[in-house]
């Protein structure tokens, strides 16, 4: 029992964490150069003139409250508007949503295995495996 | 999305067993590894070929009379704005991918029907060409009508969007163009359809050489779009009956053997973080008898938290009322004055995000202005009068997977 408060008391503290300042990630094969308006376009699945789309985005799932704090920052969208935007791609054919992982470690380690991985997480966060490309 | 579940029941799982499990190093350095094994294994998912997603909706609406506004009647209905839809996107390469999608409609005994089906192929100079069947891109809302998700109504404005086809068979060639912090799309199509379900006057044939061209500018908050489609309407042919006054069997309306028409749209979207506006116009124009019609509708909202509120004024009118006077023959000449209407549609409602995917709505809309015409909806039983006006409640969910 105990045991299972102290698991919730850690998942709260990391979440807690993520309030902390959020970094756009990728591997460290990817030029540099990231600009905002490169950064709001990719995470939007959008033409980009930091890629030729070849670029593969890593988001995390709407239970992270990252993802809120990120989007506030960069596409200036909510959770909601941000699924509606989706919705409407997918469903009208322009685009794919882009792979939804759980937690930090899990972008890391698919950036990490793959040369166009492109993800945020926390500055905190950040180790060799990744580097940072643009600070919101 | 299904790899997010997964990975979340995988890692919910871990959790779980980590709670009970001793507090050995043994078992944490297990745990570890098993983590990193997961974390290896989601990333070599990479790269997904196939893509399978969802949307529906359920909805409840009543009407105080029996007018037939959106197919509501006074008894109330589940069944008038729900539906269940499935898209599988296969994409074996980059450059090439095909897509199916199909939706059930509670409005028509949930029969499932293909609403697109086709393959895409994206050249080096980023023009996406596609062929098959596709939604038709007549008005703004018209390629993601059944996605009720990404509409902040709990339904589109029947005004406008109580078209008789909302697919058609061909190829379009897509081309988006990158400005400085905005994009410009355009959308070329070419195509022809059988119209299944009958048009608001009960004919059914064909729409043909349709050509239309979509253009749309969009940045963070503006979209602003213009549309042109041409086609030619054909063999439409009405029931035929028999009435004492002519000794030989007659339609109802006369049938159209070809005719040109046109459809143009201008639509504008704005959306920041607390306003939403949205306005359409569109024209109608069939050559003949059948009915050209203006229509337009404009919504504002405001989003406070998770709840928006709007209003929206549409209307719908026809254009060419003469030309139904000047047909022959009597009998027909009387019942094309069911071609001949006018509404003004009045909405008050919410949406409420429950969750990202889910959202509920509140609607009334209240349809009156008929000028006598029957408003553009089913003509009244003989013996009954015509209603003129109606008031529409309506309670939906809408919901993408």
């Amino acid at each position: 029992m105990y045991k299972k408060i102290t698991v919730l008391l850690l998942g709260a503290i990391f979440s807690f964490s993520a309030l902390a300042d959020i970094v756009v990630v990728g591997n460290p094969a990817l030029p540099d150069g990231l600009t905002k308006k490169d950064a709001k376009k990719i995470f939007l699945g959008k033409k980009n003139k930091f890629t030729q789309g070849d670029l593969y985005v890593i988001e995390l799932s709407s239970t992270n409250p990252m993802k809120t704090t990120f989007h506030q920052k960069v596409t200036k969208k909510s959770l909601a508007q941000l699924e509606s935007y989706w919705s409407k791609q997918l469903f009208t054919g322009k685009a794919t949503p882009p792979l939804e992982v759980a937690d930090v470690n899990t972008v890391k380690a698919t950036i990490a295995q793959n040369p166009n991985g492109i993800g945020y997480i926390d500055e905190s966060d950040v180790d060799s495996s990744v580097k940072i490309l643009f600070k919101p | 999305m299904k790899k997010t579940i997964i990975t979340t029941a995988v890692l919910a799982s871990l959790a779980c067993s980590a709670a009970y499990a001793s507090e050995t190093s043994d078992d944490i350095a297990q745990l570890q590894q098993q983590v990193n094994s997961l974390n290896s294994l989601i990333a070599n998912m990479t790269n997904d070929s196939i893509h399978v997603s969802g949307f529906a909706s359920g909805a409840y609406g009543i009407s105080n009379n029996d007018a037939g506004y959106a197919g509501y009647d006074s008894d109330g209905s589940f069944h008038e704005d729900s539906l269940f839809g499935v898209q599988a996107t296969f994409k074996p390469s980059k450059k090439l991918e095909a897509t199916i999608q199909m939706v059930a409609k509670g409005a028509q005994g949930w029969t499932p029907e293909i609403t697109a089906a086709y393959l895409g192929y994206t050249f080096d100079n980023d023009i996406k060409l596609r062929a098959g069947k596709l939604r038709l891109p007549l008005f703004m809302l018209s390629d993601y009508l059944d996605l009720g998700y990404a509409q902040p109504w709990a339904r589109s404005p029947e005004e406008v969007y109580g078209v008789p086809i909302t697919s058609f068979t061909g190829l379009d060639a897509n081309y988006e163009l990158e400005l400085d912090d905005s994009y410009v799309n355009f959308q070329l199509f070419f195509g022809s359809e059988e119209m299944s379900e009958q048009t608001s006057a009960g004919g059914s044939g064909s729409v043909d050489d349709m050509i239309g061209l979509v253009t749309t500018w969009n940045d963070d908050y503006w979209t602003v779009r213009g549309s042109y489609t041409i086609a030619t309407i054909k063999d439409i042919n009405f029931a035929t009956i028999t009435h004492p006054s002519y000794p030989e069997p007659i339609t109802v309306l006369p049938n159209i053997d070809s005719e040109s028409a046109s459809y143009a749209s201008f639509g504008v979207r704005y959306e920041n973080e607390n306003w939403l506006l949205m306005a359409e116009a569109t024209q109608t124009r069939i050559d003949g008898y059948y009915s050209d019609s203006n229509a337009g509708y404009v919504t504002l909202g405001y989003h406070i938290n998770q709840v928006m509120p709007y209003v929206s004024l549409a209307q719908l009118e026809t254009v060419d009322n003469t030309e139904r006077d000047s047909l022959q023959n009597e009998f027909q000449r009387g019942n094309a004055q069911a071609l001949t209407y006018e509404r003004k549609s009045y909405s008050v409602g919410a949406r409420w995000d429950i969750q990202p995917g889910l959202a509920m709505k509140f609607d009334v809309t209240h349809s009156t202005n008929f000028d006598g015409t029957n408003g553009g909806l089913p003509v009244a039983p003989e013996g009954t009068p015509q209603e003129d006006s109606t008031t529409v409640f309506t309670i939906k969910v809408d919901a993408t997977f």
